[in-house]
């Protein structure tokens, strides 16, 4: 874990955030910290309350319930001006009758700032985000890219303590897209600013973040790094949201929680105590798994039988069915002579107990 | 610090602020002429007492029902022209090329910004014994002698009414036919439909309640106005309008006149609303 | 013909049109035709007799001048009319451009519900749609009432309800089209309400003020049967050419009127392009 506990508490702690309209719950009892100097994605699918959990904290909307303590404070009801946050919006949001460096100034200019300050500042920040010698522009005179460097310019000027991001990056095309993630990622460092940052592209998020907030249906599935989101799930949703998975459903975990019963055999594994005695699921990515040649082991072996092989480029998959009759998918890089793995085959294949995760099993049918 | 919305006592401040004027200025003087009418004359002179007695008068009186009806009509023939001629004119403006359009409609809409007088002025012009239309006439010989009857009767008050009016019909319309998608025209042909057929299945059925709101509205602003009358209409042309506005001149009774306008009120109301109807019925469709 | 025809399809392919000119056609253009000669005949007949002498009812073709002219300006009654239709203009405009600056802004709160912005619009637009008699004498009534008396105040007051609508209406369309994530961002950024309104709202809104401005003033300045009622010792323009139409023909009006309609029609003129100049200022 990287998390880093700076003096002491989170910077922002939401407690119990929740925000209903008429009908729908756009957010059910979040709850969330965000740590001094992070770069936390709030990732989830379209409509899981990303842009509503965005929105409640930089104060655009009051929530229906809940708490945001910044600094030890409530703000959930504080005036969106009074927050020391600032947004970079999704469609930019530049003022259209103003200039670049009008646009960048603007925080500075409405807190009556001395004149020579703001253009010291701005010529700063442009610096920053390499737009130097565009301050006379107007919005409708740059490119999407450069729109967006504006729109992050004017959002950092004013020192805020956290920036908010909702999509900043859904407008571009793919390539200004990888571009300017790494752009992202170093003003960050180098401002050390804290980004809490929504998105719904898996792989944005993996590259970007220290943390994830993986975000379903108006809750949060679950925290914590890359690494985590990845091989640890903790429920269902995360275990398939992010790439392939092998789900082997049928397991039990012993009343000790100190092994579980699947239908591959008995893999040691010190299981959640929550689970203990349960039945529940066993998650492990098919790049996991690995064919054994002859004389290798592993934590675990099976024997299956390879029903497809798919060619992709880098990567071969395989997919397999063990004499148990349960279904896997298997991952291993392509070589350039003809794979050992042929349709047909009989493989031995292996794989270690900390490289599978155990999450509840589905309700009984 | 604490102020995400704004505090109760400025946001009533604000919301007084806007409802005070609209309150003082249009409310206060609809309420106000409209309680006139329970108050009478008698020699000349206002009495505040309250009663039905000039309603009754202003609503029962076979002279002000006769002017009435004849106004009413005059008011449907008008906006019926003006339907009319308002439809085929924008159905015209709508068909030419781009670059025609935006000029011709400017012709169309700029008589709004002339003054009504000088409208009505110029119409005098063409309507008198030596004016414009008599002068076709008798050069083209369709009459030997310059016919009076175009100018003070009630004939001149309908031609000039239409003439003043017509913008009012042709913009909702051209706005109407400016609505339509171009892909459902181009459907329509697609599908086989020649000009005619789209015309009468697809255009005049989207373009019509546009048209008709217009319409509604030459309706009213016929049936009240005084002006033309006034000038052009003679004793002939002595409609509803100049009923109203003669309490207020030289009747001196201005109870009676609120009393009758409260009809006009009535009439411009239904037709609003009924306006009202139309134009959004297009929209649920 | 055939020409044309086919220019006006290459030229507006989105008009179906008749591959030949049918005789609806032409009855189509016969009746534009005439609706246009009817909406300027008489105002060029008007434009031409600022210029001639008549004797009997018959046009002295050979006897131009601009006598009519100099009659006009040495006319101080038109002259006083004049300015004081000017004052009340712009008295009434001004009005008119704050209160429905309020309204529009007020009317178009997200949170606004949708029973009370209707009661607002409908009050907001009743004196443009019901006939201006009724304005008229309402207004009347309410200020003998109030013991007000008739003159600029009654007037500029008449004006201003009368013109309200149009303003509104225009000033609402640009503020809604003001995209509402920009006035967000101006109060992230620190700036409060009054801020956002000054620096970010209201140069957007620029254009289409002066744009409603002299639509306002152009109405204000042709109003007629409002005015009538609510009119004291002093008066507008059109009212004294109602009067001196009333006692008969006075050839300078012709001059008088004529200057009108230009002056009209170039404040429409310039009023259409402010209106439609703008969408190109913010994304050329
Ligand atoms: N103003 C509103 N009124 C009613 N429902 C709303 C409103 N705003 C959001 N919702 C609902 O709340 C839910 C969450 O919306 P939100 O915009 O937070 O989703 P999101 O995660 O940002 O989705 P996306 O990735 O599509 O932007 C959705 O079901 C949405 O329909
Ligand atoms: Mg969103």
């Amino acid at each position: 874990m990287t998390q880093s506990p700076v003096d002491g508490g989170p910077l922002l702690s939401v407690r119990g955030l929740a925000m209903r309209y008429d009908a729908t719950t756009a957010l059910a009892a979040v709850d969330l910290d965000v740590q001094n100097g992070e770069f936390l994605t709030i990732l989830g699918p379209s409509g899981s309350g990303k842009t509503t959990l965005l929105r409640l904290i930089g104060g655009f909307i009051e929530p229906s319930e809940g708490r945001i303590l910044f600094d030890g404070v409530d703000i959930a009801h504080t005036a969106i001006e009074a927050r020391p946050f600032n947004t970079v919006f999704q469609d930019y949001a530049l003022f259209p009758h103003m200039n670049v460096a009008q646009n960048v100034g603007y925080g500075l200019m409405v807190r009556g700032r001395p004149k020579s300050e703001i253009a010291e500042k701005v010529a700063k920040y442009l610096e920053i985000v390499d737009l130097a010698g565009m301050e006379r522009r107007h919005p409708a005179q740059l490119s999407g890219g450069q729109r967006q460097r504006v729109a992050l310019a004017r959002a950092l000027i004013c020192d805020p303590r956290l920036v908010l991001l909702d999509e900043p990056l859904a407008a571009l095309d793919a390539g200004l897209r990888r571009q300017m993630q790494e752009f992202l990622k170093s003003i960050q460092r180098q401002t050390g600013v804290t980004f809490l940052f929504v998105t719904h592209d898996q792989d944005e998020a993996v590259t970007l973040s220290d943390r994830i907030c993986v975000m379903a249906q108006g809750r949060v599935e679950q925290i914590g790094t890359a690494r985590d989101i990845y091989y640890r799930p903790k429920s269902r949703f995360v275990a398939t949201f992010f790439g392939d998975n092998n789900l082997i459903e049928g397991c039990r975990v012993t009343v000790d929680g100190a092994c579980v019963e699947t239908p591959l055999g008995v893999i040691d594994l010190a299981a959640p105590t929550a689970l203990a005695g349960k039945r529940a699921t066993l998650c492990i990515r098919p790049e996991s798994l690995s064919p054994l040649s002859e004389g290798e082991t592993a934590d675990m072996s099976i024997q299956a039988q390879v029903t497809a092989v798919d060619f992709a480029g880098p990567v071969t998959r395989a997919l397999l069915e063990t004499d148990a009759g349960v279904r896997l998918s298997l991952k291993s890089f392509s070589r350039p002579e003809r794979d050992s793995i042929l349709a047909g085959a009989r493989l031995t294949i292996g794989f270690t107990a900390s490289a599978t995760a155990l999450i509840p099993a589905e309700a009984a049918p | 610090m604490n102020a995400a919305r704004p505090s109760p006592l400025s946001g009533l401040a604000v919301g007084a602020a806007i409802w005070a004027p609209l309150l003082a200025l249009i409310f206060a003087p609809l309420m106000s002429f409209l309680i006139y009418g329970f108050f009478q004359v008698e020699d000349n002179q206002i009495q505040r007492t309250l009663s039905l007695e000039t309603y009754r008068e202003a609503l029962t009186n076979p002279a002000y029902m006769r002017t009435f009806g004849k106004t009413v009509l005059l008011a449907l023939q008008v906006s019926l022209a003006c339907l009319v001629l308002g439809y085929a004119t924008a159905y015209f403006v709508w068909r030419r090329p781009a670059r025609w359009r935006a000029p011709l409609l400017f012709l169309l809409a700029a008589p709004l910004l002339m003054s009504y007088v000088i409208r009505i002025y110029a119409m005098r012009g063409v309507l008198g014994a030596n004016g414009l239309l008599n002068g076709v006439l008798t050069t083209l010989g369709i009459v030997d002698e310059p016919v009076t009857a175009f100018l003070f009767n009630l004939t001149a008050v309908k031609l000039t009414l239409i003439v003043i009016l017509l913008p009012f019909a042709t913009l909702p319309t051209f706005i109407a036919l400016e609505r339509i998608p171009a892909s459902l025209l181009q459907a329509s042909s697609d599908l086989g439909a020649g000009a005619g057929r789209t015309f009468r299945s697809v255009v005049l059925p989207l373009s019509l309640p546009g048209a008709t709101v217009g319409a509604m509205f030459t309706f009213v602003l016929a049936m009240g106005d005084f002006l033309a009358p006034e000038l052009v209409g003679g004793i002939d042309g002595f409609t509803y309008g100049r009923l109203v506005f003669t309490q207020f001149g030289l009747a001196f009774n201005w109870p009676l006149g609120a009393a009758l306008s409260a009809l006009l009120l009535a009439v411009a109301l239904c037709v609003v609303f009924g306006a009202r109807a139309i134009g959004s019925a297009r929209w649920r469709r | 013909m055939a020409t044309v025809s086919a220019n006006f399809r290459a030229a507006d392919a989105r008009r179906p049109l008749i591959g030949k000119r049918s005789l609806a056609d032409w009855l189509l253009g016969a009746v534009a035709g005439i609706v246009f000669l009817a909406l300027y005949a008489p105002i060029f007949l008007v434009f031409a007799l600022s210029f001639f002498r008549t004797r009997r009812g018959e046009v002295q073709w050979d006897s131009f001048s601009l006598d009519w002219y100099g009659a006009l300006f040495s006319n101080a009654e038109i002259a006083q009319a004049l300015v004081f239709s000017l004052i009340v203009g712009f008295s009434a405009t001004l009005a008119a451009i704050v209160l429905a600056t309020g309204i529009a802004l007020y009317a178009s709160v997200p949170q606004r519900s949708e029973r009370t912005r209707a009661v607002l619009e409908f009050l907001v637009f009743l004196p443009f749609l019901l006939p201006p008699i009724i304005t008229g004498l309402s207004l009347l009534i309410l200020s003998r009432e109030i013991g007000l008396p008739r003159g600029f105040i009654t007037i500029s007051i008449g004006h201003t309800v009368f013109v309200l609508a149009i303003v509104y209406r225009i000033l609402l369309t640009r503020i809604q089209a003001v995209s509402r994530n920009v006035l967000e961002a101006s109060r992230d950024l620190g700036a409060s309400r009054w801020q956002t309104f000054r620096y970010i709202l209201l140069p957007q809104l620029g254009s289409a003020m002066a744009a409603a401005a002299m639509l306002a003033f152009a109405l204000s300045f042709d109003e007629t049967m409002i005015t009538l009622f609510l009119v004291g010792d002093e008066s507008t323009l059109p009212l004294r050419l109602y009067a001196m139409m009333r006692v008969g023909f006075t050839p300078e009006i012709n001059a008088l009127v004529t200057l009108v309609l230009i002056a009209s029609v170039l404040l429409a003129l310039i009023a259409a392009r402010f209106i439609r100049g703008r969408v190109g200022d913010i994304e050329p």
